[in-house]
Order: structure tokens, then C-alpha cells, then sequence
């Protein structure tokens, strides 16, 4: 693991999370222990300080272009004979599981911003997120179910709770990748906008949010997204 | 009332209305994908049937082209909706059932009023070959490429989030991945 794949910055109370590993942040053993690492930083500093908003890019062209299939493999070949001997899933889901979904309970704005490739793994970072700002051009999507498998990091759940089964049985089964139209048009990205203007409008929206004075939760997210479009109307 | 089966899904069509459904809902076995083509089928909700559905262990698909002549009522009953048409929002409620069908961000669009459609209630399907043609394309083209065994746990995750709650299936989807890796393994044993 290199220390600076994952970049972690402060500006006006907004925690900036960049990820820049290897191949397009592909999420090899590696990038999982980097990105966990990052993540126990981050989840230590927001229970010791008091934050704004959280922001999460990619460094490079794209936001990550998933799982590596070949470590996925490998993983699996140690980890399929103990939960069959044990009968449990291994401690070790649980654990990386928690660094994707504690995004959702983290009491201000997470804002994922996506560009290029946001698939399988990376995908469910930005579910996670409570609101995804696509960048143009952008292909998104789930293809889990495509290699036999399915989206085992939240991808399903955050799935069904921004676009609605509608959309998550098309998501989750077909495992076909989306266009950023077809993101904002099932209501999985909050908004589409032009190349590189996704993290200055992720910050629009996180001060919008902190001007209401209102406790942020992640049940109200669309509801603070709503307000914040026709706040920009009047 | 007419059945179509094969691996995946099933097919039902000409069912006059969600009674003769209950009423043969033997008939559905272990089908993990339940399509209705509906165009033929009378508005009218039966709580028996109303029940059987929201308690499902299968995903239910309602097609019809004019969805429109349907009450929100009868098709929030059903996990998804295909339809030659929008739904006019004015028709819809802004319930707890259409948070989890259609998504959180639908969800307050209806509740403020900002939409004149419905959003994300019903996927709207065109083709040169017809509505029902369109509709086999689309799921088709879901369930392509799937086995039984994957589409069941696959579907078992959504499933849980209507009968348990979102939050539910993110268990559902660890012990689902578990699932579908020890079978992928025991496929790869036995090459």
C-alpha cells in the first residue's frame, strides 16, 4: 500500500477524501487495506471534531473501476472453506462492510463525486454516500450479478433507498453499466454536471445544508437536496 | 388465465383481475420473477391477494400500456411497473410503500409537489414491436445470463426489503454474496 493513494484534507470544516490508487483505484487487497486504513482515520476524526460535510473523488479519470476479479477469487478460495467449516461469515466482510456503510450514519453531507468508471465495489462507495454529484460522461453501474456474484457492500440496500425497487431490480440483476442520464433520470445521481465542476457544486451543497441549521440526517437527504435546487430558483 | 414458464420467470396473461391471481397462486411454484400482463385485468383490489403479494417470496412485474387507468392502490401492491405511460403524480401517494418503490428522492418530489409524474413508479417501455414485445425485451434482458439458483438469492435481497425493511437486506446481501461464492466455488471444483 502506497500512503499517498489515499488522500485525506480539511478545508472549512469539510474533510476531502481522494482516492488515487493504482490502475484506476482497482479494488485489489491493497486498495482494501488502504482504503479501510482511511476510512478508521476518518472515522476517528469525525467522533473527535465536529465536520461540515465529507467529500469523496477520484484522483485520476476515474472514481474506481471496482473489483479485481482475480483478488476477489483469491479471497474467496481462504475464506469459502472456513465458512464452511464454521457455518459464519468471515469477521473479516463485517469489517470492510463497515467502512462502506458507516458513510450513511455519519451525522453531516457525504457527497460522493463521480466521474469516469464508478462501478461494482466503487459503486457502493458512492450509494453509501448520501448524495452522488455525476460528473458528464460518467458509466456507473453494478455488474456483480455478471461474474455470478452480487453487490454485498451495501450496494443493494442504498440502491433500493435512492432510486426504489423499480430501479434496483434493473440495477442489481441485469448488472449492466448506466449512463450519467440514465443515473439522474432513476434518481441514483442527485445531479449531472459538466467535467470538473462536481466537487466546487458538492461544496454549494454542503453549505447550503449547514446554512438551514437543521440536523442533518440521512433519512432527510433527498429532502435537503430538493430544498437546496429551488433555494438556487428563488 | 394463462401461464408461461420457463427457468426464470413466469409469465402470466388474460387474468381477469387479482382474484383469479390469488386463486392460482399454486400455480406460481418456485418462480422468482412473477410477470402480469395486465391490459386485460379489472381495477380492483382484493385484500386476500393484496396480502399474498406484500408477503411474496418472488418479485412481482405488472405490465400494462395504459397504466394510467390503474388506482395507486392496485399497482403499489406490485414490486415493479412497466407501462406504455407515465403515472400522473396527482393519482399517487406519498406513502411509506412509495418511498421504498420508487426511492427517496421520488419520495419528496411527490411529497412537495414538484412533479406532475410520478416518479420512478413505472419504468415506461416503447418499441416498433409493440408494448408486450418490449416487455419480454426488458426482462430479458435482466435476467439474461443468470442461473436459477443466482436469480433466487439475487431476488431474496430485494424480497427482503419489502417484507422486512431496506435496512434488512444488508444482511441479506452478505449472506446472499456467501451464498453465490460457495457456489461459484464448487462450480469451479467440479471443471
Amino acid at each position: 500500500m502506497n500512503e499517498n493513494e489515499f488522500i485525506i484534507t480539511e478545508e472549512n470544516g469539510i474533510l476531502i477524501l481522494t482516492m488515487q490508487a493504482e490502475g484506476n483505484n482497482l479494488m485489489t487487497a491493497s486498495f482494501f487495506e488502504g482504503y479501510e486504513a482511511a476510512m478508521a482515520e476518518i472515522e476517528k476524526r469525525t467522533a473527535e471534531n465536529n465536520y461540515r460535510g465529507m467529500i469523496i473523488c477520484g484522483g485520476g479519470r476515474h472514481f474506481s473501476v471496482g473489483a479485481d476479479v482475480d483478488s476477489l477469487s483469491e479471497r474467496s478460495a481462504k475464506e469459502i472453506p472456513v465458512l464452511r467449516e464454521t457455518g459464519s461469515i468471515p469477521e473479516g466482510h463485517f469489517r470492510q462492510k463497515h467502512f462502506f456503510t458507516f458513510l450513511h450514519e455519519l451525522p453531516f453531507p457525504v457527497i460522493s463525486v463521480v466521474k469516469g468508471f464508478c462501478i461494482g465495489s466503487g459503486s457502493e462507495i458512492a450509494v453509501n454516500s448520501h448524495f452522488r454529484i455525476a460528473e458528464k460522461n460518467a458509466r456507473i453501474g453494478q455488474p456483480e450479478s455478471t461474474f455470478g456474484i452480487l453487490p454485498a457492500l451495501g450496494g443493494i440496500a442504498r440502491s433500493i433507498e435512492h432510486t426504489g425497487m423499480q430501479n434496483a431490480f434493473d440495477i442489481v440483476v441485469s448488472g449492466e453499466l448506466f449512463s450519467t442520464e440514465k443515473a439522474e433520470e432513476m434518481l441514483w445521481a442527485n445531479e449531472v454536471v459538466g467535467k470538473k465542476a462536481g466537487l466546487d457544486r458538492a461544496k454549494q451543497l454542503i453549505e447550503f445544508i449547514n446554512s438551514t441549521g437543521e440536523k442533518f440526517t440521512a433519512e432527510k437527504a433527498a429532502d435537503f437536496y430538493r430544498r437546496f435546487l429551488e433555494s438556487e430558483v428563488k | 388465465m394463462i401461464s408461461q414458464n420457463n427457468d426464470l420467470f413466469i409469465q402470466i396473461k388474460d387474468c381477469k383481475d387479482l382474484r383469479e391471481l390469488y386463486e392460482n397462486k399454486d400455480n406460481i411454484g418456485n418462480a422468482s420473477v412473477v410477470l402480469i400482463n395486465a391490459d386485460n385485468m379489472a381495477d380492483d383490489v382484493c385484500s386476500e391477494a393484496a396480502e399474498w403479494l406484500s408477503d411474496a417470496p418472488f418479485i412481482t412485474v405488472f405490465a400494462a400500456e395504459n397504466i394510467k387507468r390503474f388506482s395507486y392502490e392496485m399497482l403499489s401492491l406490485f414490486d415493479i411497473r412497466l407501462g406504455g405511460e407515465e403515472y400522473p403524480a396527482a393519482k399517487a401517494k406519498a406513502d411509506d410503500k412509495y418511498r421504498l418503490l420508487c426511492g427517496s428522492a421520488a419520495y419528496y418530489a411527490l411529497l412537495s409537489g414538484t412533479s406532475e409524474t410520478a416518479l420512478n413508479f413505472v419504468t415506461v417501455l416503447t418499441s416498433y414491436e409493440g408494448f408486450d414485445s418490449a416487455v419480454e425485451s426488458y426482462i430479458e434482458k435482466i435476467c439474461k445470463d443468470k442461473t436459477a439458483s443466482q436469480l433466487r438469492v439475487l431476488i431474496s435481497c430485494l424480497v427482503s426489503a419489502r417484507k422486512c425493511g431496506i435496512e434488512s437486506v444488508l444482511s441479506a446481501e452478505s449472506e446472499g454474496f456467501y451464498e453465490l461464492m460457495s457456489q461459484k466455488t464448487e462450480d469451479k471444483a467440479d471443471e
